[in-house]
């Protein structure tokens, strides 16, 4: 008798994939395109920011160019409307900034036109300072008529030998303009800055 | 009797081609489910990244153009001609420094070549020299000789009309837009060039104690036949006329605003 023990064995063939390899693939896939999402990011903040440096640079010569060239207008009353263009506006705003207007030193004008507060640039922030140039703040003197004069004793408020250089610092004012703004969606909150800068000298 | 043990082993492959349909809708519905989360990931940040270089060119390309204006209005010696004609176009002429040669002038012995350049923002469509041009469209022509009053350019366009079809030119001019202002609310901007004179008082801009109500005013009286709430308050000599201001409202196909404000001084009357 022949017994006939018949083993059946099973050879079971995955040829395809399985769901797990499928997902380790898919997470290597996403490991390796991540980083090129992230290029495309930056590339697109980076061109956010040069917006921001374009619109700052414009406010910044716009300003700049007002002040230059626009005219301060100084109304005393019963007296009639002074206009001053150029250096003379400029120098108006120095008085007015200066302690007592016309006092004991010259001052800095300083202006800060906050966020918010220009049409169509609500990022924007505009700092301007107008003073003499190089130093900023300093003891305003008065000299004698007269530039030296032996008969009678040195006015104690200047030494007239100082004039040239005092003059020399009140003929020259000087404008800085900085426009400050925060890029849009920048969550660090990253402030930037453009700074224009001019010499007005007296005519 | 012989017993004979044969021990047939049966072989039997059983080949699983692929995945069976419950893998592959449990791996459809997985890729689903991190492709939607992928998706908004890569594609926000694609179109942010158009949106971005969309609005980059849209400010170069329009301060290119303006930097073209300013620039003639910078070297010009005086503005001839200035007409704001109403609904149909705002027209300026700048005498212009073509050249400067020598052996005319008898103290210099120099003399200056002028050219003179027409800039013209179209109000509505028209029709110039044979050429359809479309509202909000600001163009450029020069020519040798002053083409006097009522002269419109029509050669160069400098810039294009936001109107002239979003598909073929995605950047062009918006005719006003509004834009908030803290502390004083909606102001409504247009775009607009225009010739102001000494009035504009640098000093009474920046006080803050001044409403914009009457900054408007006051700007209005140094603009060339200005007007405020309906009345003439501006200069009327032309030969005044010391800068031009431009204010631009520029938009894209991705409907990017961006306002322009340039106050551009003539370097003749300095």
């Amino acid at each position: 008798m022949i017994a006939k023990i018949i083993k059946n064995k099973k050879h079971i063939i995955n040829s395809g994939v399985s769901l797990t390899e499928l997902m380790i693939a898919f997470a290597i896939f996403v490991c390796a395109v991540v980083p090129f999402v992230n290029i495309l990011r930056m590339s697109g903040q980076a061109n956010v920011k040069s917006i921001g440096a374009i619109k700052a640079s414009t406010l910044a010569l716009s300003q700049l160019e007002q002040l230059k060239h626009g005219s301060a207008v100084i109304e005393i009353p019963n007296i009639s409307k002074v206009v001053y263009s150029g250096y003379y506006a400029l120098q108006w705003m120095i008085i007015t900034a200066s302690p007592g207007g016309d006092g004991s030193s010259w001052a800095e004008y300083k202006k800060t036109i906050e966020r918010g507060k220009i049409a169509g640039y609500p990022e924007h922030q505009i700092d301007i300072a107008v003073s003499f140039y190089p130093v900023k703040v300093f003891v305003k003197k008065s000299f004698p008529p007269v530039v030296y004069d032996t008969s009678k004793p040195l006015p104690p408020q200047a030494n007239p030998k100082e004039k040239p250089e005092y003059e020399k610092m009140t003929a020259r004012i000087q404008i800085e303009v900085s426009v400050k703004w925060i890029e849009k969606g920048d969550k660090s909150n990253k402030e930037h800055e453009f700074k224009a800068f001019t010499i007005v000298t007296k005519p | 009797m012989r017993s004979v043990n044969k021990n047939i082993i049966k072989t039997e492959y059983i080949v699983r081609r692929a995945f069976t349909m419950v893998e592959i809708m449990i791996a459809v519905a997985v890729f689903a489910l991190l492709f939607m989360m992928f998706n908004e990931f890569v594609f926000h940040s694609r179109r942010q990244a158009e949106n971005a270089f969309q609005k980059s060119d849209n400010l170069r390309e329009t301060r290119l153009a303006l930097q073209h204006f300013e620039f003639d209005v910078r070297s010009s010696s005086a503005i001839t001609n200035f007409e704001v004609i109403d609904g149909d176009a705002t027209t300026m002429t700048l005498k212009h420094v073509k050249e400067i040669k020598s052996g005319l002038d008898p103290v210099t012995s120099d003399t200056m070549v002028y050219d003179y350049i027409t800039y013209t923002f179209y109000h509505k469509d028209q029709t110039v020299k044979s050429k359809q041009i479309k509202a909000l469209t600001l163009a450029k022509d020069v020519a040798d000789t002053d083409p006097g009053a009522g002269a419109k350019a029509s050669d160069k366009i400098l810039l294009k009309s936001f109107e002239d079809g979003i598909t073929a030119n995605p950047i062009g001019v918006k005719k006003e837009e509004d834009f908030a202002i803290d502390g004083v609310g909606i102001v409504k901007k247009e775009s607009k060039f225009f010739v102001i004179d000494n009035n504009y008082y640098v000093n009474v801009m920046l006080d803050d104690a001044v409403t914009p109500d009457k900054k408007e005013e006051m700007i209005a009286k140094a603009t060339f036949k200005g007007k405020y709430n309906g009345s003439e308050v501006g200069f009327t000599d032309i030969k005044n006329a010391i800068a031009v201001w431009l204010q631009f409202i520029i938009t894209d196909n991705n409907k990017n605003i961006n306002f322009f404000d340039q106050l551009i001084y003539l370097r003749s009357k300095m």
